[in-house]
């Protein structure tokens, strides 16, 4: 049997299990825990994307597509692309944390980035996971150079959220040879550079199938480029089928099965987006810090200012925070992984199974991510004043490409609702013993107060937030269940309001752990989890007052009040202080570290 | 003992070798102070030598016509030996400082490599020199009986030359064979002053535009002020300048009295060639170019109107 | 043959210059292999590439930490490295007695290095290395081309650029503008992981180091930052001028 091992391997953990189970730092991964290799990985991956592809931004930008296309070359060149492809195609097959840390540190151009990721997750995995050998081996070596860019495409006009919906038909030739494929798909990125597609289907109006098409098949014309808010170096292009002829021998996977391929792939897609997220976070807060320390008002350098500095803390509490949940859900993917034999045959669908047991955490991952990039952009436009408007500086750039991670892979508000719509089919379905936990918890709220806080050691506070954090997401939990019933999953907007609870606390808790795993070494990593801490408390409480105002009335509200101040009594902490003593670590840095010794 | 080895060309003694004299004084070393000209037919170079030191050893060979790094450092060594030098001093020019540490093996002593500033202390020698690409000043200090020590050009004043010459004698040095064959030189003469000595340097980056534009604005700011030309890295290796122009981390560092950086952002590895003058003038388009943040004086504007009105401002 | 390029750890060119504890601080700072060097590691590299069979060792003298350096070089393609743990800095002078004793024993030919250290500036290792092997050396190398045991090139010297050549075994340093160094790709990165790194300590290696560092200090220089708005190229050149003669005193 070979697998991938990582020198450090994850506990073996359930989705969802985060609410209810309290691990030790031990037992998950964290940034920390990466191998020299991941480190010299992710060193090439970051130097080819600081000198390759930020020197040809304007290039990029500017939809030169010969330029991002020999940009893709050489990054398969590199086997930047090769990470999940299996060693019999000239693949290097290793581990999903490696893949995830790639995704991170090429973010640097959000347009590069999605035509990278795209073709490396959406475009390529489809073939890995369920491609023949003869699919294989014709495409994945080309694909893994990059000497081709693969494309996926499944939504349409009207059917972007509602999938299965899509209108596209495909019909058997009359000498079983081919499908014959009619309609039209939207939003499809790399499009205009990829000369592979996946294009989903339903044959005979009924059957989701996936089909693999070459660029240059007659009847498969691609339409003309959307001209973008942002990202606008990534090729997106409507596609016309009209009588297309794709060979039998082209179907992905099994005929009537498509959607199987498409909900897998999404949860891969989901955590690399976090993971760009991050990167392009750590990327905008270091043009910020470049910018400010240069910028001179009122005599000195902005970043000596307090509302300057307090939205550098913010950005780098994200990133830390981000870096925490990201690698802990990958980890716990790969301690999945771990014992599934690479030679098995079904080998593709137990991986599948393996990330798909977390698709709670991937969804939170798509959405927390993508709102944090949202917040760092924003700041360091911010920050950028007037310089932040215009395009001699990288702010606004940043600005307009983080905007579409909101919008695809799922939008945010579907994955708000599968989020919380998971947990809770989970919950019915036995996986997760949510239903017992919630029932120990209003047990235990009901019946007054509970013990002071039983925590020790550095983070004790946040140790304490975080447990109650996690009794007050299993209390809002159970009053909307209570209140709802099975109509629950109709309540959209309580839906959101639970996400964001179960959100903040899977992030909570993985900044904690993180944190609590380097055993006090980082005096900057405390800071840093403290001052997410206090934000991650005001999310909750705010998140969690909405759901029993939406769910209680009267004296019911009174008393589940009363609750939720019991389980959310806290000091506040100066925010100020260690505000600026991150801000200062960073400046002094010149971008986002944890590698600082601060008083 | 100490032994000055002297630099020359074109039969005079260079500036740098003026400055070894004027360290050797500050020294307060007993003994005397000698001089060392290496070369083929340098005798008006040696009767200059001998006007700043005691004496003046001569090596002049036909073998000693072009400098060899393997050459250069057996004569010095040899000199070295046979007259109980205790301090070596070369000049850190790119010869010396390539030189100078197969002298310091030869007599098994330690390098104290371009140095800024140099003192006895009891028996030892403390000196200072810059690294981190000159963001750090560094003090090192050597108890060896034997030292050879490379001086940074610009970093002393020049001593005086004397009314008196002193002595001078030939020496007989064995010359090994050069290893290195040097099949062809590009040398690109200049009739400027050259970089090392000028009191004044104009700069130019690419910001220039062009070859033309670089030799019309720079060249004629620098003729105005009578000046030096030089050049980034960028501007050398595009071919507009001579490399012997170059200023930075891989051509020459400068500490002339004004520094006027043209069209030149700033990058640290130019920086490290000229962030120790006296004054810093920028001139660039880009407000937030990091030239600014090391310069005393500067504008920001279009350096096609800024220095041709610089030029007839100086005129007047 | 073989081929040693020398490899050093210094602060990335990123990072900001701090005193702790009277020296320049490098704890949690970013580390790298010198780029100076890594011009090294790459020309060995395409000399092999253009025929030249050699086995590249890639050398550093330094702490735990210069590992990751060596293992960059591996990653490079160098087909071992030896690392001689050291937690003393050793001066070049005294770092090429080191230099030389491994270039004897491994039978070195051809030895890389860089022209000059990005951290002490420091510009003769490769000259002290090559006395002490009694072999020949060029510096600030351009190009660079081996012909059965015969180097030629071009390299840069005090009036301008000469091209040379040079009979094997030589000492080579290097500049900027030699190569590109190429990125580490990830199937190399996965194959150091097998390539061996033999430890050695100082101590075997019996140095003396004659030169004591006795303080560091961060220059500021304090710079008077007045900038004239160019709009008006006619008055902001008065400006300059004026400033440049009657406060600065530098010209006439």
């Amino acid at each position: 049997m070979s697998t991938f091992a990582a020198s450090f391997t994850a506990k073996r953990t359930s989705g969802g299990s985060f609410l209810i189970e309290d691990l030790l730092p031990e037992d998950i991964f964290t940034p920390e825990d990466f191998t020299e290799e991941q480190k010299q990985i992710a060193q090439t991956t970051s130097q080819f994307a600081d000198e390759q592809v930020l020197a040809s931004i304007h290039e990029i930008e500017a939809k030169n597509y010969e330029v991002t296309k020999r940009l893709m070359r050489e990054a398969g060149d590199l086997g930047l692309m090769s990470v999940d492809v299996p060693e019999e195609y000239g693949g290097l097959e290793l581990d999903k944390v490696t893949s995830t840390l790639i995704g991170d540190r090429i973010s640097v151009s959000g347009s590069f980035s999605v035509t990278f990721m795209a073709h490396v997750g959406i475009g390529m995995l489809p073939v890995v996971w369920y491609g023949t050998s003869q699919q294989k081996e014709k495409y994945l070596p080309r694909l893994a150079s990059g000497e081709w860019i693969a494309s996926y495409a499944l939504s349409e006009s009207s059917a972007g959220s509602d999938a299965m919906n899509i209108k596209t038909r495909a019909t058997l030739s009359p000498d079983g040879r081919h499908y014959i494929l009619n309609g039209e798909k939207m939003w499809i990125s790399n499009a205009g550079m990829a000369s592979l597609f996946t294009i989903f289907a339903k044959i005979d109006g009924e059957k989701f199938t996936a089909f693999l098409i070459e660029a240059g098949t007659p009847g498969l014309t691609v339409g003309k480029e959307e001209h973008k808010l942002g990202i606008r170096g990534s090729s997106t292009c409507p596609l016309i089928l009209a009588d297309c002829y794709v060979p039998v021998e082209n179907v992905l996977g099994e005929v009537g099965k498509g959607h199987q391929i498409a909900f897998n792939i999404l949860n891969v897609g989901r955590y690399k987006l976090a993971a760009g997220a991050i990167g392009a976070s750590r990327n905008a807060l270091r043009d910020a810090i470049r910018y400010g320390r240069e910028r001179i008002a009122f005599g000195k350098p902005i970043t000596s200012f307090g509302l300057v500095q307090e939205k550098i803390a913010e950005s780098a509490a994200g990133i830390y925070a981000g870096e925490a949940v990201v690698y802990r859900v990958v980890g716990a993917i790969d301690a999945g992984l771990a014992s599934v034999d690479k030679s098995a045959p079904d080998y593709s669908m137990q991986v599948q199974k393996a990330i798909e047991e977390f698709a709670v955490e991937c969804s939170i991952l798509k959405f927390w991510g993508s709102e944090m990039l949202e917040r760092v952009v924003d700041h360091v436009l911010q920050l950028h004043g007037g310089y932040g408007y215009v395009e001699e500086y990288p702010a606004e750039r940043a600005y307009r490409d983080a905007r579409i991670n909101r919008i695809f892979e799922g939008t945010n508000e579907i994955n708000r609702l599968i989020t919380t719509g998971w947990m809770i089919k989970r919950a019915m379905q036995g996986r997760l013993a949510l239903l017992p936990a919630i029932k120990k918890v209003m047990d235990e709220v009901m019946a007054g107060p509970g013990e002071r806080n039983g925590f020790h050691g550095t983070l004790a506070d946040e140790r304490a937030l975080l447990a109650n954090a996690k009794k007050l997401g299993l209390f809002c939990a159970g009053v909307a269940s209570q209140k709802f019933g099975m109509e629950l999953a109709d309540q959209q907007e309580v839906m959101g309001m639970l996400a964001d609870i179960l959100a903040e606390v899977l992030v909570l808790d993985s900044v904690v752990l993180r944190t609590a795993k380097m055993a006090g070494r980082n005096a900057l990593g405390v800071k840093l989890a403290k001052y997410y801490a206090a934000r991650s408390m005001r999310v909750i409480v705010n998140a969690a007052e909405r759901v029993i105002g939406a769910v209680a009335e009267g004296d019911m509200l009174r008393t589940q009040m009363v609750i939720l101040r019991r389980l959310t009594k806290y000091d506040p902490i100066n925010t100020v202080a260690l505000g600026r003593d991150i801000a200062s670590a960073m400046v002094e840095a010149g971008r986002y570290t944890i590698q600082r010794s601060v008083a | 003992m100490i032994l000055l080895v002297m630099s020359h060309s074109n039969g005079h003694l260079s500036k740098a070798s003026y400055e070894l004299a004027a360290v050797a004084e500050r020294l307060e070393q007993d003994g005397p102070r000698t001089a060392l000209v290496v070369g083929n037919g340098a005798g008006q170079a040696a009767s200059e030598a001998a006007r700043i030191a005691d004496r003046v050893l001569v090596a002049d060979e036909p073998e000693l016509a072009h400098y060899d790094p393997e050459v250069w450092s057996a004569v010095v060594a040899q000199v070295a030996r046979e007259t109980h030098a205790h301090t070596i001093l070369v000049s850190a020019t790119r010869n010396g400082r390539e030189y100078s540490p197969r002298v310091a093996v030869k007599l098994d002593a330690p390098l104290l490599e371009d140095v800024v500033s140099i003192h006895c202390d009891g028996g030892s020698l403390v000196a200072t020199r810059y690294c981190f690409l000159t963001r750090v000043t560094e003090t090192i200090e050597s108890t060896s009986p034997v030292t050879v020590v490379t001086i940074k050009p610009g970093a002393f004043p020049v001593a005086t030359a004397a009314e008196q010459s002193g002595e001078q004698a030939a020496v007989e040095v064995v010359v090994p064979q050069p290893r290195l064959k040097v099949v062809h030189k590009a040398s690109e003469a200049t009739d400027r002053v050259p970089l090392g000595e000028a009191d004044i340097v104009v700069a130019g980056g690419r910001g220039l535009g062009t070859p033309q534009g670089f030799t019309e604005l720079i060249g004629g700011l620098a003729d105005q002020l009578g000046a030096a030309v030089a050049a980034t890295r960028a501007v050398v290796d595009a071919g507009w300048r001579p490399y012997a122009e170059q200023v930075g981390q891989t051509g020459k560092t400068v500490q002339p009295k004004a520094y006027i950086a043209v069209g030149i952002s700033g990058a640290v590895q130019h920086l490290s060639g000229m962030n120790r003058s006296k004054v810093i003038v920028a001139i660039n388009t880009d407000p937030e170019a990091p030239i600014f943040n090391v310069a005393d004086y500067g504008i920001v504007g279009d350096v096609q109107k800024i220095v041709p009105a610089m030029i007839q401002e100086l005129r007047r | 043959m073989r081929i040693l390029t020398l490899i050093r750890q210094v602060l990335d060119a990123q990072e900001g210059v701090h005193i702790a504890a009277n020296q320049i601080d490098r704890t949690g700072r970013k580390l790298v292999m010198d780029t100076m060097d890594e011009y090294g590691v790459e020309e060995a590299l395409r000399l092999r590439e253009r025929g030249a069979q050699a086995e590249i060792i890639a050398v550093a003298v330094g702490p735990a930490g210069v590992e990751e350096a060596l293992r960059s070089a591996l990653a490079m393609g160098a087909d071992r490295a030896i690392h001689v743990e050291a937690d003393v800095e050793l001066d070049a002078i005294a770092l090429s007695s080191v230099v030389a004793q491994i270039a004897r024993s491994e039978g070195a030919e051809l030895i890389l290095c860089g022209g000059q250290q990005s951290d002490w500036d420091s510009q003769a290792l490769g000259a002290a290395t090559a006395e002490r092997l009694n072999w020949p050396q060029a510096t600030w190398t351009r190009t660079l081309e081996l012909s059965g045991s015969s180097l030629s090139g071009k390299h840069d010297t005090e009036y301008g650029v000469e091209s040379f050549e040079v009979q094997l075994p030589a000492v080579i340093t290097t500049q900027q503008g030699l190569n590109e160094p190429r990125y580490p790709t990830l199937p190399n990165i996965m194959k150091a992981k097998r390539k061996q790194i033999r430890k050695d300590s100082l101590e075997q290696y019996g140095v003396q180091p004659k030169l004591r560092r006795k303080g560091v200090v961060v220059q500021t220089t304090q710079r008077l930052r007045k900038i004239f708005d160019g709009k008006d190229a006619l008055t902001a050149a008065a400006q300059l001028v004026n400033s440049l003669r009657n406060e600065a005193g530098v010209i006439q």
